[in-house]
């Protein structure tokens, strides 16, 4: 059924459920010969010139190169390997360097505060508050010393464990604000 | 009649952090309360299994980062010291980036620094562990930019508050 169908594309014919018949096997034939006539360097294409271990050779070359260039071509179209880029435009060879950075980069800092028009946006949702401390006043190189350019860091990077919430919180109990004793006496 | 005390929220190494910049007369960067660091995403999707799910009404997706400030509003989260206290101002992990490229930080491993110092994390007192980091920050004056490593022992530790909570 394979080879009646390969012999359909080849004729060009619509397809029917027609038999194998030898006419389609001649018309083949024709065309092979046809066409290595019209082209000689073809006559040569045959693994029946080479021997045995050069055959061999050359099958697994061929297997080893279809399989190969899908690996590489997967893994390409992925973003996890890249072609190394020299004097020339493409070197030939690939790096298995990470394409992405890390850590990931932070996320970009929304740059708008809510305004009283925005009664939808109360209370202030998350990217408010990151806008927030975006806009802190001591943001500033132009400060004094402490403050400023000239400002000594430092950074506790070893403080986050990636853990939950209730592990980085805690409670704390704490008194009351003082009251004033008018004002308590007249809510109490 | 009994007033009930407040419960606020803390995060303590952030609270202690920012007392042992301010005995090193260092400005403090304060970082975003993270729930899952390895991700570039706003959210986290969280497990479909409900026994898995700890979150209120099961929800699908949980901030992946939250600003300190929308929990506390303290000099660890940026706000100005009380009057007095003449230490600068805490920043926001954005504005070091910015100040402090990475070629401009003098990265330190608090293993090795502990190791040196004779300070064991695992029994000593948290007075000790604030006084003696407040004093090597001190010794590090000619740096603008100390960082922590990522990844290297946590100075402050939950049991350094457990009277607390």
């Amino acid at each position: 059924m394979q080879l009646t169908r390969c012999l359909l594309w080849l004729d060009r014919r619509p397809a029917s459920n027609c038999l194998l018949y030898d006419t389609d096997v001649i018309t083949v034939k024709n065309r092979l010969l046809t066409m290595v006539d019209r082209f000689p360097m073809f006559s040569c294409m045959s693994l029946q010139n080479l021997s045995g271990k050069s055959r061999s050779i050359l099958c697994l070359a061929l297997v080893a190169s279809i399989l190969s260039s899908g690996t590489l071509f997967y893994h390409y179209q992925r973003g996890n390997i890249k072609p190394l880029r020299g004097p020339f435009h493409f070197r030939g060879s690939f790096s298995f360097a990470p394409t992405a950075p890390w850590p990931p980069p932070a996320p970009p800092i929304p740059t708008t505060i809510p305004v009283d028009e925005d009664v939808h946006r109360y209370p202030p949702l998350y990217p408010d508050v990151t806008a927030a401390e975006y806009l802190l006043s001591q943001h500033n190189d132009t400060l004094p010393f402490p403050e400023g350019s000239s400002a000594q860091f430092v950074r506790f990077a070893n403080e986050q464990p990636g853990v939950g919430f209730n592990n980085q919180l805690k409670e704390m109990c704490v008194p009351p604000p003082p009251t004033h004793p008018l004002a308590f006496a007249c809510t109490f | 009649m009994v007033v009930p005390n407040y419960r606020i929220p803390i995060r303590y190494d952030s609270l202690l952090n920012s007392e042992i910049a301010r005995l090193g007369r260092r400005t403090y960067v304060f970082a975003d309360v993270v729930w899952d660091p390895n991700t570039n995403e706003s959210y986290v999707k969280m497990p479909d299994e409900p026994e898995h799910n700890h979150l209120a009404h099961g929800a699908k997706y949980r901030a992946a980062r939250l600003p300190l400030r929308a929990f506390i509003d303290a000099p660890s989260s940026g706000s100005a010291w009380p009057q007095g206290v003449a230490a600068p101002r805490a920043v926001s992990v954005a504005w070091y980036e910015r100040m402090c490229p990475p070629g401009r930080r003098y990265l330190v491993d608090t293993g090795k620094i502990n190791a040196d110092m004779g300070l064991n994390l695992g029994d000593a007192e948290g007075l000790d562990i604030v006084t003696k980091w407040g004093t090597y920050l001190l010794s590090l004056s000619d740096k603008p930019c100390v960082e922590l490593l990522r990844g290297s022992d946590r100075l402050i530790d939950w049991k350094c508050v457990i009277s607390l909570a």
